[in-house]
């Protein structure tokens, strides 16, 4: 039997989507059934050693983490391990990806993250692969950071936001110092032959400041594997981003990409946002939560244990993320049946009504979550990026369609 | 798959929301160049072989 969390911290005297109507029996008595969770991000380490100005752990609305455990202990790792090993096997996943997470998650040591590495495999069954990365500044990784990974099958996701004008005007130390030297220094060691295969690539929040194809370009000098581009977090409520919503300023800033993205002779790196947008433009289904109707199967788990949804709530209130639940007292079925998480496995039954009315609802699937709240209601209104969104999934649209009656046209004569 | 069946009229035609690619054969795509819009196609054309649940990604790491 799945066992029932405790009621959500909602905002007392609010009655917000999901948590003030979203009746899980009634779905489940229609036949709706959770998907089980698939991926893990590990909270290794709650601080940062630098302060950038838009991080959604420190300087948005919520700030549990002052409150937590520095660092992730043994027995919080050890549990998380068998909680994921116990998913595992309940649901027969064949597959499951661990994100070592922070904060900065290399302040955590090297060997203590090797240690959470070999502590999961060891859980899991046999018959479970799993797919360990970690997300960080670059600002720690030593060749001796890089050997310790390597032996240990973790592969290394750099957060940069481009060159160096435009990546340290955010990315600082809390003294104000650029952090884009030490990146730089960090990627001459990561992209040496060695350690090349463990290189999964970079995530850069979009800056109106930067230059999209001067960012573009000085990340594939690196020949990544993949790139992100993240929006960066703002909600109807919180953000400055709401004084300007319905100038799509960000879906110009990713037409100008696609182009030049799209229009290389040759595909030079993967960009998750724009090739899931893709891929749902042809008919497909997404891998990313910044678009489409994809089940989220993401659960967080905090260095104290607590079990949250995906930190990016963070920026919406105080306590957006929280479940009521820790891996040291509960399972991950306890997860699924949280509001909370049930709402990112809804398709169109989380959208709004406007969103419901418009065309191109089921390829930007009402945008990422967090960026759809607002106070009051919820997380059930059309994203604060929604006119980004529909310039950017519009082009693409044209430009696909447009390639592929040419691409057909070559092919007959 | 739902939103590719409701557009069939002629491959690559811009439909309500989508672009159907399911009357592409595939020795229209054999001269691919491996540029992004031939990746995108490959891939939309094995989902349709091999379809299995696709989850959305967590956007805060690769």
């Amino acid at each position: 039997m799945t066992p029932v969390p405790p009621t959500p911290a909602a905002r007392a005297g609010t009655a917000e989507w999901p948590y003030d109507s979203l009746d899980i029996a009634a779905l489940r008595a229609r036949g709706w059934r959770p998907t089980a969770l698939g991926e893990f991000v590990l909270k290794v380490h709650q601080l940062c050693n630098l302060a950038c100005d838009y991080c959604y752990v420190y300087t948005l609305a919520d700030q549990s983490w002052r409150e937590r455990p520095k660092i992730m202990s043994r027995p919080v790792w050890s549990a998380a391990a068998r909680r994921i090993a116990e998913h595992a096997e309940r649901h027969s996943l064949t597959e499951v990806a661990i994100v070592l997470h922070g904060g900065e998650p290399l302040l955590a040591g090297p060997d203590r993250l090797a240690a959470i590495a070999t502590a999961v495999r060891q859980a899991l069954p046999a018959t479970t692969t799993v797919r360990i990365t970690i997300q960080t500044n670059g600002v720690l990784l030593t060749e001796r950071a890089l050997r310790v990974l390597a032996s240990h099958g973790i592969r290394v996701g750099i957060s940069l936001d481009g060159p160096a004008a435009d990546n340290d005007r955010h990315r600082r130390h809390v003294d104000g110092r650029g952090s884009h030297a030490e990146v730089r220094r960090a990627l001459a060691l990561l992209t040496r032959p060695e350690h090349r295969r463990i290189f999964a690539g970079f995530l850069c929040t979009i800056d109106l400041a930067s230059d999209p194809v001067v960012a573009y370009e000085s990340l594939i000098e690196y020949a990544p594997p993949a790139v992100d581009f993240l929006l960066p977090h703002a909600n109807w409520s919180t953000s400055p981003r709401c004084a300007e919503a319905g100038v799509p300023a960000y879906g110009e800033w990713l037409v100008r990409l696609f182009d030049r993205w799209f229009d290389a002779p040759r595909k030079e790196t993967r960009i998750r946002f724009l090739e899931e947008i893709i891929s749902l433009v042809l008919g497909g289904a997404s891998r990313s939560d910044q678009v489409g109707l994809s089940p989220s199967a993401v659960a967080v788990v905090e260095t104290d244990g607590t079990i949250e949804q995906t930190d990016s709530l963070k920026s919406a209130y105080e306590g957006a993320a929280a479940t009521g639940l820790s891996v040291l007292t509960d399972p991950f079925d306890a997860a699924l049946a949280h509001p909370g998480l049930v709402a990112r496995q809804l398709g169109t039954a989380a959208l709004c009504e406007s969103c419901i009315n418009c065309r191109i609802h089921r390829i930007c699937g009402g945008g990422h979550y967090a960026h759809r709240y607002r106070a009051g209601s919820g997380f059930r209104n059309p994203s604060v990026y929604c006119a980004d969104l529909q310039r950017i999934i519009g082009h693409v649209r044209r430009r696909v369609s447009e390639s592929l009656h040419s691409q057909q046209a070559r092919g007959r004569s | 798959m739902h939103a590719t069946t409701e557009n069939h009229a002629v491959a690559g035609t811009l439909g309500a929301d989508t672009v159907d690619v399911t009357e592409l054969s595939l020795r229209e795509l054999a001269f691919s160049e491996n540029t992004v819009l031939d990746i995108a196609v490959r891939r939309r054309l094995t989902e349709l072989d091999e379809p299995r649940e696709i989850v959305a990604g967590w956007q805060s790491a690769l």
